[in-house]
């Protein structure tokens, strides 16, 4: 490989600068002489990104110390540390984060089972291009229309979901979602309808990377189907694996969408997860400087979580 | 409260019910010249007036429930009379709040009209809306400015022309002399009840509890607890004798409201308020004096009585999940709004069509007869230019005026607040309990409500962290019921400190 | 195990994992083609036969379709849809090239940094974004306006852009590029003469999954979008009523929404799950 500097710029195009003639070419050439090229090639993306996330993100941090009235006539009042203390007096803040774990970690557990396992079934399956294609579908579909979709086919009365509930004899009570027992699970299901398919997808995709003759051998040593599998092959997925996971850790996080279409933080707030709350206490109750402060917690929470996995991630790659 | 006796209502508005008439509606047609038959004949420079803004559009945010429903059906009327086009948004409360929110502190508003029900909006937004004051005199309901036409048909004056208390609670906030708009409808609670199961069961009702079975003035909380108990144990045609709108937040909150003021706790609770009607900006301390703490311990333990006979759903039911359970005979009486009786007694939705009947609420220990009511206006952003704001305020003049209130309740089985809509349904017999236009039932329960049981008028406290207080009292008030607080005083301890809390006393 | 026992078992797992994951994509469909009153006709329980009628045999009708679009306002949605998308990818996808090749090729200090912001975005919770975006947007006067929702769209595209786009860049040699400036075109020629047409396929496979993230957005338009930028999920939602909740229109709704997106994956299939998993399978 030629040890060549692709970061300095190159002669002929430092040439091309001298054709600009006068002073104030002169000066010209010297800033872009002196700013590496790739300031320019990065400065429309960078001012933007830099107005649009991180204005914002001091913005919430400096929101979250003042009472933002938004009203005509009424500044903004400096609160101090009031938004941070009241989270501690507010019932609804620990029962949003129980509920939001509950949520994610059952989400989790479904999504990763099932996809491990349909990914292992299918693969090498006659027909596993078709099911491929098929799964991709549910992943396109708008979150808001698998709200509405599914708040339709639990629906007691009109429901194809709710008619084979009762049919088979495992719920008749109505809707799953407007039960406080249910309403929570019936959201998970949604959202492992629509997801899974990803796991399987990458799931199959670190599949491919297992080399077959390994498989073979460690059948013929005469390990089990399941031996060979912790052996073998999930050493292999694990990777795959722990990208699914952090990917569907995150959104699940932080999406909405299907709680805010379908119940709404209730039954007895039954859905109220964190987020949720958040939504509420922002755009329902407009107390937008405490909404700033369990904004930014859990932004902050995320991101920790996120360097966390990301951090163990590279970790893997680096042992590879 | 100031209260009129039901012959004093008659006699101020019956007067003029003789000279109306309502040949727009009897001949099914409706054309601007058409409206001078309804006690107000716009002359042609009137007319003029409410075409300025001929082909120009007014985008109208408001709530899905049977007046602006009406109000939707009946648009082409105002396209008659101003030229202009009604862009109608109904939404669910919720998401309705939240637009109204959005778009009035966007501080850029782009509907021209808001649904202002008094709680959970009005009394959290009123400061984004323009006084009325500027465009008519509120006395007269004549108007303040050249180009615009007088408020129509207030011979009496503004307030007059309207139900007693609507323009209280639906357009005045804080402050008794501004009004953020015009009343528009009425949801009123009132109790629904089987009329085919009180004939059967009636007579063995009473033999065992000696007093009748059918509700009436007479009929307490503890009759109706009776009453509940008893079909529970002898009725097969329902699942359960009683439903109430116990969801949380909002719906549980205004049971409790109407609990305390039938116990006999004034002003909500809150030692501070002093404008009942217009509201309060700080309410002060919850719950201060003893004797309200008492009963409200009383009223908490009849609601938590309660769970024991009331339908098990009841506390995931709002309005609208109480009405169809009613609807689709689950249960065989329920506290609700009247506006469902059209739903009700519609026999291509309810299996109970024609066997409803409506009573007023029932009543408490101190005597009174307490419903929640929903008394809305309509109102206007402060933040749109005033042309704009002469467009709403034309819409605004139809839709409470006496055509757009008449249609609203005839054609789609709304709930009108002008009076003269009252007048004319009495004239043609539908005021009273078995009246032939029964998809209007409750209207009589909402004429008797509103001229004999004014003291009951109850909405919840009108105050500007009514979100926040209904957070922390409805959450409470759920907990409560379902168990998860242990003793009533507890959950009002919690209450009062959360509440004290917030308004920092 | 028995393997023909083993493999029936594995098949059923596998038919019932599809029922799953399809019916709801063809009650969808089939609902947005019927008329008002059959989306209501349920079976009784426990007719079988019933069922697949009402999945698979029924009259077709295009009353849902003509009620939005013709009688109801979903031409203009479509429209704001179309834009807002279109839009934001035409910011997005340009100015992620660029500071993508930047950030592929140029020795920056910093750059672990600047991913990591980058890759936070993806990781921000929307409604905690939505709280300050809120406050900005009104001080902008850019709430319900489309290049306010524009903008907010950016806030996620441009970032994902710029991650995806690397990753592509990253897996061309940079070789090439030096025969480039041996022939004496300047670092902007070398990146369209050389670079683009080799990442190409990925540029497109950018273009559709920005598209996607806009297209199917809710939060972002309900909030800063308004009565005045209504996209078709927010016009969609505004069908639900208290007392008749129209399903018909919701379902041919929804049908609009996903049919493009599903045609579009289906083209960029082997990028997409690359693109889902945003680039983090690269290498």
């Amino acid at each position: 490989m030629p040890n060549i500097d692709y970061a300095a710029e190159p002669a002929v195009a430092r040439e091309k600068g001298t054709s600009v003639g006068g002073r104030l070419g002169l000066l010209c050439r010297s800033i872009t002489e002196r700013v590496p090229w790739y300031v320019w090639w990065l400065a429309p993306a960078f001012i933007i990104l830099a107005v649009i996330t991180i204005f914002p993100f001091f913005w919430l941090i400096y929101m979250s110390f003042m009472k933002i009235q938004l009203a005509p006539g009424k500044p903004d009042l400096f609160v101090g540390l009031e938004n941070w203390v009241d989270m501690f007096f507010d019932p609804s803040i620990p029962h949003g984060w129980i509920l939001l774990a509950q949520y994610v970690a059952a989400s989790m557990v479904l999504q990763l089972g099932l996809g491990i396992g349909i990914a292992l079934l299918i693969n090498n399956m006659k027909g596993e291009g078709f099911f491929s294609t098929v799964f991709l579908i549910p992943m396109m579909v708008a979150p808001v229309v698998v709200g509405h979709l599914w708040n339709l086919l639990l629906n007691s009365s009109y429901g194809i979901y709710a008619w084979l509930l009762k049919t088979l004899g495992i719920y008749a009570k109505g809707s799953l979602l407007s039960d406080p027992q249910t309403a929570l699970w019936a959201i998970v299901a949604m959202d492992t309808w629509e997801w899974t398919p990803l796991i399987i997808l990458i799931v199959l995709a670190g599949l491919k990377s297992v080399p077959k003759d390994t498989i073979e051998a460690a059948h013929m040593d005469g390990s089990n189907r399941f031996q060979v599998f912790f052996n073998v092959t999930l050493p292999y997925i694990t990777p795959a694996i722990v990208i699914a996971f952090l990917l569907r850790f995150m959104d699940n996080m932080r999406f909405i969408d299907k709680i805010l279409i379908t119940t709404k933080g209730g039954p007895a707030e039954a859905t109220k997860t964190l987020p949720m709350y958040l939504f509420l206490k922002t755009f329902r109750q407009f107390e937008i400087g405490a909404a700033a402060a369990i904004g930014f917690t859990l932004l902050f929470a995320i991101i920790i979580c996120g360097i966390i996995v990301t951090n163990t991630i590279l970790k893997e790659r680096g042992a590879e | 409260m100031k209260r009129i006796s039901r012959r004093d209502f008659l006699k101020t508005t019956g007067a003029t019910a003789v000279a109306l008439s309502f040949p727009s509606i009897l001949t099914g047609k409706a054309q601007a010249a058409e409206y001078a038959g309804i006690n107000w004949k716009p002359s042609a420079d009137e007319i003029k007036k409410w075409r300025q803004f001929e082909g120009e559009t007014v985008y109208v945010l408001t709530e899905n429930t049977p007046p602006s429903v009406g109000i939707r059906g009946a648009a082409s009327d105002f396209t008659k009379l101003t030229g202009m086009k009604a862009e109608f948004t109904l939404e669910v409360m919720d998401p309705l709040k939240e637009k109204i929110f959005l778009d009035l502190r966007g501080g850029d508003p782009k509907f021209h009209v808001n649904y202002s029900q008094p709680r959970p909006i009005g009394c959290v937004i009123c400061e984004y809306w323009t006084p009325i004051n500027k465009f008519v005199d509120v006395k007269t309901g004549k108007s303040r400015m050249p180009d615009l036409p007088d408020v129509p048909d207030t011979p009496k004056g503004l307030h007059d022309a309207f139900m007693p208390l609507h323009p209280e609670q639906g357009c005045q906030y804080y402050d008794p002399e501004l009004w953020y708009g015009l009343p528009y409808d009425t949801a009123m609670g009132m109790l629904f009840y089987r009329k085919d199961l009180v004939d059967k069961y009636g007579k063995k009702f009473e033999d065992q509890y000696a007093k009748p079975m059918k509700p009436d003035f007479n009929t307490t909380w503890d009759d109706l607890y009776d009453m509940a108990d008893f079909i529970n144990k002898n009725c097969d045609e329902v699942d359960s004798g009683l439903g109430f709108h116990m969801a949380q937040n909002w719906p549980i909150n205004q049971d409790y409201t109407a609990f305390l003021m039938s116990w006999g706790v004034k002003k909500e609770g809150f030692s501070k308020i002093e404008h009942y009607e217009a509201g309060q900006r700080n309410p002060g301390p919850y719950l201060s004096d003893p004797q309200d703490y008492e009963k409200a311990v009383e009223v908490l333990e009849y609601m938590k009585k309660l769970q024991d006979v009331i339908h098990p759903d009841s506390k995931i039911w709002d309005w609208g999940g109480l009405g169809t359970a009613q609807a689709t005979g689950k249960i065989a009486m329920q506290m609700n709004c009247g506006e469902f009786c059209p739903y009700v007694e519609d026999p291509n939705e309810s299996v109970i069509a024609g066997k409803a009947g409506y009573a007023v609420a029932p009543k408490g220990p101190a005597g009174i007869h307490a419903y929640e009511v929903g008394a809305s206006g309509l109102s206007i952003p402060a933040a749109l230019p005033l042309k704009e704001q002469k467009k709403a305020w034309l819409f605004v003049l139809w839709a409470t005026g006496p055509v757009g209130q008449w249609e609203a309740f005839t054609k789609y089985y709304g709930t009108p607040v002008r009076k003269t809509a009252y007048e004319e349904a009495r004239k043609r017999g539908w005021l009273k309990e078995d009246a032939t236009f029964r998809k209007a039932q409750h209207l009589w329960i909402q004429e008797i409500q509103m001229v004999d049981h004014l003291d009951g008028f109850c909405l919840g406290p009108k105050i500007p962290t009514y979100s926040q207080y209904l957070d922390i009292a409805g959450g409470e008030l759920s907990k409560w019921i379902a168990g998860q607080t242990p003793t009533p005083k507890q959950c009002l301890d919690n209450m009062i400190s959360r509440l004290n809390r917030l308004h920092k006393v | 195990m028995d393997p023909r026992l083993a493999k029936t078992l594995k098949i059923i797992a596998v038919t019932l994992f599809l029922l799953w994951t399809v019916i709801p994509i063809i009650f969808l469909v089939a609902s947005s083609f019927k008329a008002t009153g059959d989306i209501f006709d349920l079976p009784p329980v426990g007719d079988w036969v019933g069922m697949l009628k009402l999945l698979f045999f029924f009259k077709a009708s295009f009353t849902q379709f003509r009620n939005m679009f013709i009688e109801g306002p979903f031409f203009t949605y479509l429209g704001n849809s179309l834009l807002a998308t279109g839009l934001s990818v035409l910011i997005s996808v340009p100015l992620g090239l660029l500071a993508a090749y930047a950030l592929s090729r140029g020795r920056i200090p910093g750059k672990k940094h600047f991913y990591f912001w980058v890759i936070s975005t993806r990781m921000a919770p929307p409604v905690a974004v939505m709280v300050p975006l809120y406050v900005l947007w009104r001080s902008f006067h850019i709430l319900q306006t489309l290049p306010g929702l524009v903008l907010a769209y950016t806030t996620f595209n441009l970032p994902f852009s710029i991650w995806l786009l690397r990753g592509f860049m990253d897996s061309i040699p940079k070789e090439l590029e030096e025969a480039a400036y041996v022939d004496g075109r300047g670092r902007f020629r070398a990146f369209t003469d050389i670079v683009f047409p080799l990442i190409a396929p990925g540029v497109g496979a950018t273009v559709i999954l920005c598209s996607l993230m806009a297209w199917n957005d809710y939060l972002f338009a309900l909030i800063l979008g308004g009565r005045a930028a209504k996209t078709i999920p927010v016009g969609i939602s505004e069908l639900e009523s208290a007392t008749s909740i129209l399903w018909g229109q919701i379902m041919a709704g929804g049908t609009v929404l996903i049919i493009p997106m599903i045609i579009l994956g289906l083209v960029i299939k082997k990028f997409l799950v690359t693109g889902l998993t945003m680039g983090a399978m690269r290498g």
